[in-house]
């Protein structure tokens, strides 16, 4: 029996020394997302392996998606294996994916693979010879709509408040333009004013309006003041029947600006909204719900027996999406227009780990987060509207607004 | 001829041995109880600033043991066990933490090998556990730019909540090698003391096979803990 007894030491130590190998190793984990310089884009499947890679751990929505990412790594990398080696030009010291017949069937396969994607901020490039390439699932999704129309340029809105104000009917502007390099075409547009005497009214064809008051970019001295200015109207005119504030044809900006905008026009705090990123490597991984609320600020008198009219379309899309859901729940709110693009994800840095991702030859921009409107999702779908119109481009061409004068009638009847 | 003849030694050899074991056999029963010292085993891959780092717990159980001879018993007990970790980034976002408290009740199973004087025994284990991952509770404070939980101006984010289990990803049963070091101290023949030392290495994920590209994640547990034994017959 003696050998029992030694036997039970040379157990527990074969135990010990056995038990650090039997868990899995995680030696298939790679890098790929942050070392181009080790995982060089040569080929095809290489540049497949990074996206699909730095997409698997980036990705904010995955519990969201449809696409199984799994099985299109089973079906494409073999495709794009087979389109071997990744040919390149080099213009003033860039590289340029060349354009011939296995680049081409790479756009193909990206584009089935990127067009079902939920996340409607979500947009992959390359730098091709010749210029830019890109797919979105946002475009792709629009254009699907039985109600598909062509966006109302900013030119366009520009013209609509040129008569709108000759007509004596927009007072008190105050406005910013930035052109495009034609010096013809409106790039951006801001401006603030009374409308029909008594309903104020902003027009954004972009937010980051808080950004400019940090950076002090080359926008900033001109489009600060139309926020002052709007935020002046709210608290100084008298009589004030509704506010309506403008996000179509927006692409969004920072979230932060809706402070600005409705900061004035709530009398109490407001939970509106949860915001989560992801907080690991699984593509399940996430933070929690962190809510998102907008707070009384410089609002000197009261606006909750006032309509506060959102005014959107279907290219309104992110922070024009977080200011449409506030017209939806603040009791006083509607939202008019269309249905909205669906991109109500949001892009925030700092402690975010999910989001954008790049390789030499591929950029990927997407959302670092989801958000819910307060207890639903609305990715991929948008806000319904409370009153459903759509742009009139006969009356448009006439410089009617049709849509703003669908608002003006909202407010007339009252909250 | 031969074969058989062996065969038939080794049952007889078997049998005396039993009968040998059946003699000396006993039963005891008793509680014990500790603190648990936990870390989950998991790369941290590209996401550079965070760490993951132990946390403490603790740990209650009921274990009932059959001893072979004074030197050889078989334990199983019944144990609540919480396994905890925090993850806590560093550099820029180093305010940023998360403590996860998870909550298993655990059945391990294992030998135990005892030397020393008849009083005072050391004694060592080996075996194995299943466990089930009953809750799991987060808190800990999060940001993200530009979503403000608390006043216009500020991000930071203070939260305390269970944790919903994902049935895609969380893999609720876990099984693993357990071992262990410790003193007993027999106060009368009826009753015994002991503390103890015994490490639970997880060896499921902690996660499903969900994905392609998964980063496994084990727990790793050291339980401090002491109790005593009530021979039952």
């Amino acid at each position: 029996m003696k050998y029992l007894y030694y036997c039970k030491y040379l157990l527990a130590v074969v135990l010990c020394v056995t038990a650090g190998s039997c868990r899995d190793n995680d030696s298939d984990f790679v890098n790929r997302s942050d070392s181009k310089a080790y995982y060089p884009e040569d080929t095809w499947e290489a540049l497949f392996e990074h996206y699909w890679d730095g997409m698997n751990k980036n990705y904010a929505m995955w519990d969201l998606e449809k696409t199984d990412w799994d099985e299109v790594y089973d079906k494409y990398s073999p495709l794009f294996c087979d389109l071997g080696v990744i040919e390149t030009v080099m213009h003033n010291g860039e590289e340029y994916i060349e354009d011939n017949a296995a680049s081409r069937k790479a756009k193909e396969y990206f584009e089935q693979i990127v067009t079902p994607l939920i996340d409607q901020h979500y947009a992959l490039t390359m730098d091709f010879e010749g210029g830019t390439w890109g797919v979105t699932p946002n475009s792709y999704r629009i254009k699907q709509r039985p109600d598909y129309h062509e966006a109302i340029t900013q030119t366009k809105f520009k013209e609509l408040h040129d008569t709108y104000k000759t007509g004596g009917r927009i007072t008190e502007s105050k406005g910013y333009l930035v052109m495009q390099e034609d010096g013809v075409s409106v790039n951006g547009l801001w401006y603030s004013c009374m409308l029909d005497g008594n309903i104020v009214y902003y027009h954004l064809s972009g937010f980051d309006l808080n950004d400019y008051v940090f950076t002090g970019n080359e926008w900033a001295e001109g489009i600060i003041p139309i926020t002052e200015h709007y935020q002046t109207l709210l608290n100084t005119q008298p009589d004030i029947k509704g506010v309506i504030i403008d996000v179509r044809n927006n692409g969004g900006g920072y979230t932060a600006d809706l402070q600005l905008l409705f900061g004035p026009l709530v009398s109490e705090r407001m939970l509106f909204a949860y915001a989560r990123t992801k907080d690991g490597l699984g593509r399940l991984d996430f933070s929690t719900w962190i809510p998102y609320y907008v707070f009384p600020e410089n609002n000197i008198r009261s606006f909750d027996n006032i309509p506060i009219v959102v005014l959107a379309d279907m290219y309104s899309v992110s922070m024009s999406e977080v200011s449409s859901s506030l017209a939806k729940f603040l009791p006083n709110g509607r939202l008019i227009g269309e249905r909205t693009a669906g991109g109500t994800g949001q892009l925030v840095g700092g402690s975010a780990v999910a989001g954008n991702f790049s390789g030499s030859l591929f950029k990927v921009y997407m959302s670092s987060c989801i958000a819910k409107y307060p207890n639903d999702i609305y990715e991929g779908e948008g806000f319904t509207p409370d009153v459903e119109v759509h742009p009139d481009f006969e009356q448009l061409s006439r410089n009617i607004d049709n849509q703003l004068e669908r608002a003006i009638e909202v407010i007339r009847q009252g909250v | 001829m031969k074969k058989k003849g062996i065969i038939l030694k080794l049952c007889l050899s078997g049998f005396f041995l039993m009968s040998g074991v059946v003699a000396s056999a006993q039963w005891s029963m008793g509680v014990q109880a500790g603190y648990t010292h936990s870390y989950l085993d998991i790369s941290s891959g590209y996401m550079y600033d965070y760490k993951y780092k132990p946390l403490g717990g603790f740990t209650v159980g009921v274990p009932v043991r059959y001893s072979f001879f004074d030197w050889l018993d078989v334990q199983a007990d019944v144990s609540y066990v919480q396994k905890n970790y925090k993850k806590q980034r560093s550099s820029f976002n180093g305010l940023l933490s998360t403590d996860t408290h998870n909550h298993y009740l655990q059945l391990p199973l294992f030998a135990r090998f005892s030397f020393g004087g008849y009083k005072v025994r050391g004694f060592l284990s080996a075996g194995g556990y299943m466990g089930y991952w009953l809750s799991s509770r987060v808190s800990g404070i999060h940001a993200l730019s530009g979503v403000f939980p608390e006043s216009k101006d500020n991000d930071i984010y203070y939260f305390d909540e269970k944790m919903p289990f994902n049935s895609g990803r969380d893999n609720r049963f876990e099984a693993g090698l357990t071992g262990g070091v410790g003193v007993q101290y027999q106060a009368t023949p009826k009753i015994q003391f002991f503390v103890e030392g015994r490490y639970y290495h997880g060896l499921t994920d902690m996660q499903k096979k969900y994905q392609y590209g998964r980063v496994p994640r084990y727990n790793s547990t050291i339980a401090f803990q002491i109790g005593c034994m009530f021979n039952l017959y």
